[in-house]
């Protein structure tokens, strides 16, 4: 099986590193925006105060009217906040949002939510009625053009005649700085991605990991405001992509920039997001609704039966009613409110309830499930079955399992009393 | 080779006698020595470079009105596209005869002829007629070309250009005219073959005179029927081989495009 590591396919080529270094040593960043904000994200740079600028040598003085101009430019640029006041077209339904300076902001949403139709909306590409504001400034009678928005579409779009390094040029065609200046920045955007060995590679010559950090590389060197991320994995292997996925959001919080990232994927939407919002059939709700997402990794992948399955809720809406409804495996659960904050809640495996037909009664906490592997022991059964791509742990007596007799690929039913969740 | 493909190799046979057997007849007419003087003759070369000076001149206005207005069209809806359309692929199903007399008629005294004239400009019995009636061959064929190109590209390429930050015109000039181009170039490669053997409208709309109108097919028909088969069949032979020239750059551009298009 062939290795697709994005760290063997990132290992720097001999012929690569020679070029680029015989490219890097004249230059000097003679675009400061990143690095001037960002040093230790500078490359070269072997971490937080070793920042060296490699390209200072054609940098005009600091003098010079140019220099002023583009340092303003630079600096306003990459933090904007972006607001959404009831925007709507044939797929969207008076969308409300904001993103704060410097946040990811997640959509997650099913297909044919309106989720990139919104993304669109935003860059300018699409129709619409509605106030879009970036850092208080309307900007919906201005064209695609001229937002300065990025923009990654799902296909990521390279343009399949130019090399990357022209695909990156390309992008910065609307600074006015020199092309040498250009240039410059185009090898440090390709080393941020460390993707500068295939600099004159055409896109159709680089894998789809390469192809990921290239259009994140072409939109970064065009200093958008803020960007716009349409599920921009969905097209790479589960492992490059989820490599890509920590790598991206390291990227996005280091070097500080407002983007909108929308996905179907929950377990992304959990991981990359700030704040959070789930767009379906056109209409957004909880927006601006700030989720305590957990950090990856607090949910223990247990491999223990006996332990209580552990559910890291995506959303949590506090009602005020005793209850609070949660997102999780893509659905709505309600657990009691214990008037904390929480970030998991815990389901003891033997108080899950599982049935060949529909529970009777009030029909919240159920949910329909597909038995993945069962372990019969004396005196119970012990299951694993799947919510929606979820894995959770059910334990039944024995007596109860001769009735439902369950095989792995049974669709069963299923049904959590509110009793059952304690909240941790 | 089973039974079938004997039967099919019957008229493939037919075809390749036929264009082989016009091919020798053409030569067949003049001796060796005959044909080189007749190739040599000043006739032939005014007839060559005249063809080449106005073929070039149409082919590039074709391309720089169709190119643009194809883009147009590929992008754009409208009440009676459909038939704008097809107004604009009549020149290419009109006998060039009857194109001809449209553009006499048009350019003649009665219509544009007579203020055009006043200021000078005399294009009809002109070299430049055979420009304008090249052009009017030509067009079309560059435009449903171009259109087709423009249609198929990928839309999220625009897109992309636009949010990157591109105005409009440098999207068409770096981005679309580009990833086109492959397609476009062929069209104008047919179009220019039209062009260089254009006869019918040529005649009617710059008329046949010698060292004045003359371009290849003109030289053909005028040689032919003053019985001067020498020069008549030297520009044929030209024209044949320029055709063919055309033919194999039209297969390379097919061919060698952009690696991912």
């Amino acid at each position: 099986m062939p290795d697709f590591s994005p760290e063997r396919r990132l290992e720097p080529q001999p012929n690569g590193d020679r070029r680029h270094r015989r490219h890097v040593r004249p230059w000097v960043s003679q675009v400061p925006s990143y690095y001037a904000r960002n040093p230790d994200f500078a490359p070269g740079s072997q971490g937080p105060g070793a920042t060296k600028p490699q390209c200072r040598s054609q940098f005009p003085k600091k003098s010079s009217r140019y220099y002023k101009k583009m340092r303003t430019s630079s600096t306003e640029v990459m933090v904007s906040e972006l607001e959404l006041i009831d925007v709507r077209n044939r797929f969207l339904k008076d969308i409300r949002l904001r993103v704060s300076q410097g946040k990811t902001f997640v959509i997650v949403g099913p297909s044919g939510a309106g989720k990139t139709s919104l993304l669109r909306v935003i860059a300018g590409l699409a129709p619409h009625e509605g106030t879009i504001m970036v850092d208080g400034r309307e900007i919906q009678h201005l064209p695609a053009h001229l937002r300065q928005i990025g923009y990654v579409s799902q296909d990521l779009d390279l343009f399949p005649h130019l090399t990357l390094e022209g695909n990156l040029l390309i992008a910065m065609d609307r600074l006015k700085v020199p092309r040498s200046g250009k240039k410059c920045r185009a090898l440090e955007l390709m080393e941020l991605l460390r993707i500068s060995p295939l600099a004159e590679r055409l896109p159709s010559m680089l894998s789809g990991g390469e192809k990921q950090r290239a259009a994140l590389a072409r939109v970064l060197a065009s200093e958008p405001r803020l960007i716009l991320l349409d599920e921009p994995l969905s097209k790479l292997d589960f492992r490059t992509a989820r490599y890509l996925r920590s790598e991206l959001r390291a990227l996005l919080r280091r070097l500080g920039l407002t983007a909108i990232y929308v996905t179907h994927n929950m377990e992304e939407a959990g991981e990359m997001g700030d704040e959070l919002a789930v767009l379906s059939d056109g209409m957004l709700t909880f927006p601006g609704w700030s989720a305590k997402v957990p950090p990856t990794g607090s949910c223990p992948s247990d491999s223990f039966l006996e332990r209580p399955n552990i559910i890291c809720p995506v959303l949590k809406e506090f009602s005020g009613n005793g209850l609070v409804k949660i997102t999780w495996a893509g659905a709505r659960w309600y657990v009691p409110d214990e008037g904390r904050e929480f970030t998991e809640v815990a389901v003891s495996p033997s108080r899950i309830e599982i049935r060949a037909e529909p529970p009777p009664g009030p029909s919240i906490n159920r949910f329909t499930a597909i038995v993945h592997s069962v372990d019969h022991s004396d005196d119970s059964i012990r299951l694993t079955v799947h919510v929606n791509g979820e894995a959770l742990r059910v334990e039944i007596p024995a007596e109860q399992g001769e009735q439902l007799r369950p095989v792995p690929g049974d669709l069963v039913h299923g049904l959590v009393k509110l009793t059952a969740f304690e909240i941790v | 080779m089973d039974k079938l493909d004997r039967m099919l190799v019957v008229p493939l046979a037919i075809v390749v006698l036929f264009v082989v057997g016009v091919l020798t007849a053409l030569v067949s007419q003049v001796s060796g020595p005959e044909l080189l003087s007749a190739l040599r003759s000043s006739e032939t070369g005014f007839a060559l470079k005249l063809s080449l000076a106005c073929s070039l001149t149409a082919v590039l206005v074709a391309s720089l009105m169709g190119v643009p207005a194809a883009y147009f069209l590929a992008r754009r809806e409208f009440r009676g596209k459909g038939v704008f359309d097809t107004l604009l692929d009549v020149p290419l199903v009109m006998p060039p005869l009857v194109a001809g007399v449209g553009l006499l008629f048009l350019l003649g005294r009665g219509m544009l002829g007579g203020p055009l004239g006043d200021l000078g400009i005399h294009l009809v019995l002109s070299p430049w007629g055979a420009v304008i009636a090249q052009t009017f061959v030509a067009t079309p064929i560059v435009i449903r070309s171009s259109k087709a190109a423009f249609e198929s590209l990928n839309p999220g390429y625009e897109a992309a250009a636009l949010t990157l930050g591109l105005p409009p015109w440098k999207v068409f000039a770096k981005i679309n005219l580009p990833l086109a181009s492959r397609s476009i170039a062929s069209g104008i490669i047919l179009a220019w073959a039209r062009a260089l053997g254009e006869f019918g409208a040529t005649l009617m709309v710059a008329g046949a005179t010698r060292f004045r109108t003359e371009t290849l097919p003109i030289a053909v028909y005028l040689n032919i029927s003053s019985g001067q088969l020498g020069v008549a069949v030297s520009c044929a032979l030209v024209l044949v081989g320029t055709a063919f020239l055309l033919l194999l750059a039209l297969r390379f551009v097919r061919r060698n495009g952009h690696a991912g298009l």
